[in-house]
């Protein structure tokens, strides 16, 4: 309702705008606001969603408006196709910059965006044959109707709204979560099959395509341009336009980019402070309002919708939770029915041997407990098999097929889900938000299917939304469904895992300690769960310290000390195993 | 739990009507409890009932919107974490918080700064001889210990601080069964050379087996108070575990 009619505001506001504006200064500033916008609605996909730093996207404004004056000015070309190659230079250039840095962490690729940008104006300063130093070079004008103030302005507002609805799309379906996901909680983005560099690089070029498409605009509304017009101020900009607007937000940064080009031009005093005003806003907002404007408003927002807060404990509906995982096993392609194998697998830190040749076998259907002492090596185990750790010996097998030398999204994809020993959420997104993540492996959708919003995104979010939605149903966190993850108690946030894991259809689970912090009945409901997880077929393994619990739900138990198996078997063995007792369970 | 009836003994920590919330979702009304030095209390419940928040905002880690918390003598209501601490009332966090990247000896140095300024080194043996396994790693990076590890090294860290109460809020997370009994035998004889303790725990008969008095919580109040003893299989505490009012 609210977001309808803020929505309806600003299309009346800037489809009449150029009616209201008096004079053409105001059109003028109007059309740059909505060229650094085309520029700053894709940088924050980048900054806000993926939490990928770029500070140097200046750097590609400028490429982008000197590709746009050479070649439709020196050149000749048709100024629609200059523009469009000016986004195509820059998306290139994009993929030369990600490819080889993505993969640093952020500090270091935020370095290399600056010096990327520091090395564009330098070079549009040095290379005068190309770019007529800094003297400049003359901007062509688009034909009519463009060719005016007014004109510009409506070409602008529209690639601008195109662009906006690209964003729009991309986060609200499933390329949005898994964006969300990997700036929240890298791990848990992995687990779920998200590849991590890989989205950040797409990412990064659409980014890089709509900011050579700015500044293609951006040469044509300012008539002339020379290389000091892309100092890094600019730069510094687009980045506070974020900051204050609302990082992760849509439109949010829209109004951190109108507040920050309007405020110096029409209060005539400001002007003088640029950088200075610049600097103070920042400050204050970052001080008063660390969500920016857009979460000040979106938050006031959800007050009004939120239903009162209450505890609700966990009942799972166990009838509902065995139809909701036996249906989304309909899905896709029959379950394989072989099992996931470590042999002989060793890995060491430093001099330590944490897990010391052992061999284990998960099979489809079964419970099988691992316990030992603390250190023992169980949860290195666990991440061996689902590929956090790479093995120093030893191999991973899921039937004949070898996954030693893969990572962890590719084990996701083969249907190998985990949890862990504290809970890995996406504290900014609900918990039907984060249940749905446990569908990425299941989307085939492109990013530019996405962003267009085409039928096959649609149709893989409403399918995933609703297998989602059955398996919270069915684990008892139905009526959270809009609760964000990071309010969730404790039982909650453990369920909400497992919920998770169960969204994609796995044909394993790991579960690294999913009894810590639960109350006895809270435990007995999880053997509950685990129960019908199994009945459904799927391999269940279990690492936990409540032996009680461990020994009544477990079909075999493995007991590590030290790294090494020590005894294997039915639980009513390894419970009277005198090893078992002396090092782990006491008399 | 003593040998000789217990003399009265002066109050240690008294929380009057603690009220706390997030946002608008109050989540503690009326929380109140005592306890008295040297005094082994376990604060038990279900989880959401309340009780970590209750503990959060009697150390000063969380805001309060309303009650009154003094802690020997003193109003400890508006006092900073730190100032807290220096008092003596030491928490030790659930869910094995350690700081990562510090060695296991480092970490245990920061626990000895509440009572000395610049540490204290000669603490260290009598911390290692109660728990060797943090003797063996007194080098390695806390990070590189398994999660049970890093909440045995948060426990030793709260008692290195010497507090004058300890704190636990689940001390069992992630703990294998022989170490949970040694890590609450541990506290039960600092309660006997007259620490006091308060102790959230989900392992229930673990907890009241060692505890002199128990307070029950229930979504956000403090339902109950009684001697330990009387407790354990009562029908109250099966009560508030299993719903409470459809028993």
């Amino acid at each position: 309702m609210i977001r309808s009619i803020t929505l309806a505001l600003g299309i009346a506001l800037v489809a009449g705008l150029p009616f209201i504006a008096g004079n053409l200064y105001y059109l003028h500033i109007a059309t740059m606001i909505g060229v650094y916008w085309v520029l700053i609605a894709t940088l924050n996909l980048l900054v806000g969603f993926t939490g990928t730093l770029s500070v140097g996207h200046v750097g590609l404004l400028a490429v982008g408006a000197y590709a746009f004056c050479i070649l439709a000015g020196t050149f000749g070309w048709n100024p629609y196709l200059a523009l469009l190659a000016g986004g195509v230079i820059c998306a290139l250039l994009g993929l030369l910059l990600g490819l080889p840095s993505l993969r640093l962490p952020g500090f270091y690729f935020a370095m290399l965006t600056l010096a990327f940008g520091l090395i564009v104006s330098e070079l549009a300063l040095a290379e005068q044959w190309l770019t007529n130093g800094s003297v400049g070079l003359q901007a062509p004008e688009f034909p009519a109707p463009f060719n005016t103030p007014h004109g510009l302005y409506w070409l602008v507002v529209g690639i601008g709204g195109f662009i906006t609805w690209m964003t729009w799309n991309l986060a609200r379906f499933m390329w949005g979560r898994a964006m969300v996901a990997l700036r929240d909680s890298t791990v848990a983005a992995q687990s779920v099959a998200v590849p991590i560099y890989r989205t950040k690089l797409i990412v990064f070029v659409f980014s890089g395509f709509s900011a050579g498409l700015a500044g293609g605009l951006y040469a044509t509304s300012q008539s002339y341009i020379t290389p000091d017009a892309f100092v890094v101020n600019v730069g510094i900009y687009f980045f506070v336009a974020i900051i204050i607007g609302g990082r992760g937000l849509i439109l949010g940064p829209f109004v951190g980019a109108a507040v920050l080009a309007a405020l110096p031009a029409l209060v005539g005093p400001l002007a003088k402070y640029g950088t200075f005003f610049y600097g103070l806003v920042l400050l204050v907002v970052v001080l008063v309002i660390p969500g920016g404007f857009g979460e000040l408003i979106g938050g006031l927002a959800a007050r009004l919708r939120q239903a009162p807060h209450k505890h609700t404990s966990v009942v799972p509906d166990l009838e509902k939770l065995r139809h909701a995982i036996t249906h989304a096993h309909d899905y896709g392609n029959a379950r394989a029915g072989v099992a996931l194998e470590a042999e002989k697998v060793t890995r060491r830190f430093g001099g330590l041997v944490a897990v010391d040749a052992v061999s284990l076998e998960l099979r489809p259907g079964e419970v099988h407990g691992l316990i030992g002492p603390n250190g023992s090596g169980k949860t290195t185990l666990l991440n061996l098999i689902s590929g956090y750790y790479s093995v120093d010996g030893g191999a991973i097998r899921l039937g004949t097929r070898e996954l030693t030398g893969t990572g962890v999204q590719p084990r996701a994809r083969l249907g190998i889900a985990r949890t862990f020993q504290t809970p890995k959420l996406v504290r900014a997104l609900s918990v039907l938000d984060n249940a749905m993540l446990g569908g990425w492996p299941d989307v085939r959708s492109g990013f530019m299917e996405t962003a267009f919003a085409g039928p096959r995104p649609r149709r893989e979010e409403r399918e995933i939304r609703a297998r989602a939605r059955a398996m919270l149903e069915g684990i008892g966190l139905g009526d959270v469904l809009g609760r964000r993850a990071e309010v969730l108690e404790h039982t909650a946030q453990r369920f909400l895992e497992i919920a998770r894991a169960l969204t994609m259809r796995p044909d394993f689970i790991l579960l690294d300690e999913p009894a810590g912090g639960l109350t006895t009945a809270e435990i007995a409901t999880l053997g509950d769960i685990i129960g019908v997880i199994r009945d459904a077929g799927i391999g269940v393994l279990l690492v936990e310290h409540h032996t009680d619990f461990v020994f009544r739900t477990c079909d075999r138990v493995t007991t590590l000390n030290l790294g090494r198996i020590i005894a294997h078997g039915l639980p009513k063995d390894v419970s009277r195993d005198p090893e078992v007792v002396r090092v782990y369970l006491g008399a | 739990m003593n040998a000789f009836p217990p003399a009265p003994r002066e109050t240690l920590l008294e929380i009057e009507d603690l009220h706390v919330a997030y946002g608008r979702a109050v989540v503690v009304h009326g929380a109140a409890l005592r306890v008295r030095a040297g005094e082994f209390v376990t604060l038990l419940g279900r989880n959401g009932a309340g009780k970590s928040t209750t503990l959060h905002a009697m150390s000063g880690l969380i805001g309060k919107r309303a009650g009154r918390v003094r802690f020997a003598g003193q109003d400890i209501t508006q006092s900073s974490p730190r100032d807290i601490v220096r008092a003596g009332l030491v928490q030790v966090l659930e869910g094995h918080r350690v700081f990562g990247p510090l060695s296991v000896e480092d970490n245990l140095l920061i626990g000895t700064y509440a009572r000395t300024p610049r540490g204290d080194r000669a603490r260290l043996d009598g911390i290692y001889a109660l728990f060797p396994e943090m003797a063996e790693r007194r080098r390695q990076p806390a990070s590189r210990l398994s999660g049970g590890q890093q909440q045995i090294l948060a426990v030793a860290q709260g008692i290195i601080a010497q507090p004058r109460l300890l704190v636990l809020d689940e001390p069992s997370g992630g703990l294998a069964p022989l170490v949970v009994d040694r890590i609450l035998d541990v506290a039960a004889s600092l309660c006997r050379d007259g620490v006091a303790i308060l102790l959230v725990e989900q392992l229930v008969e673990k907890a009241l087996a060692r505890a002199d008095t128990c307070y029950l919580m229930e979504t956000g109040r403090v339902v109950h108070e009684a001697p330990a003893a009387d407790l354990l299989g009562s029908d109250i505490l099966h009560a508030t575990y299993l719903g409470g009012h459809v028993t």
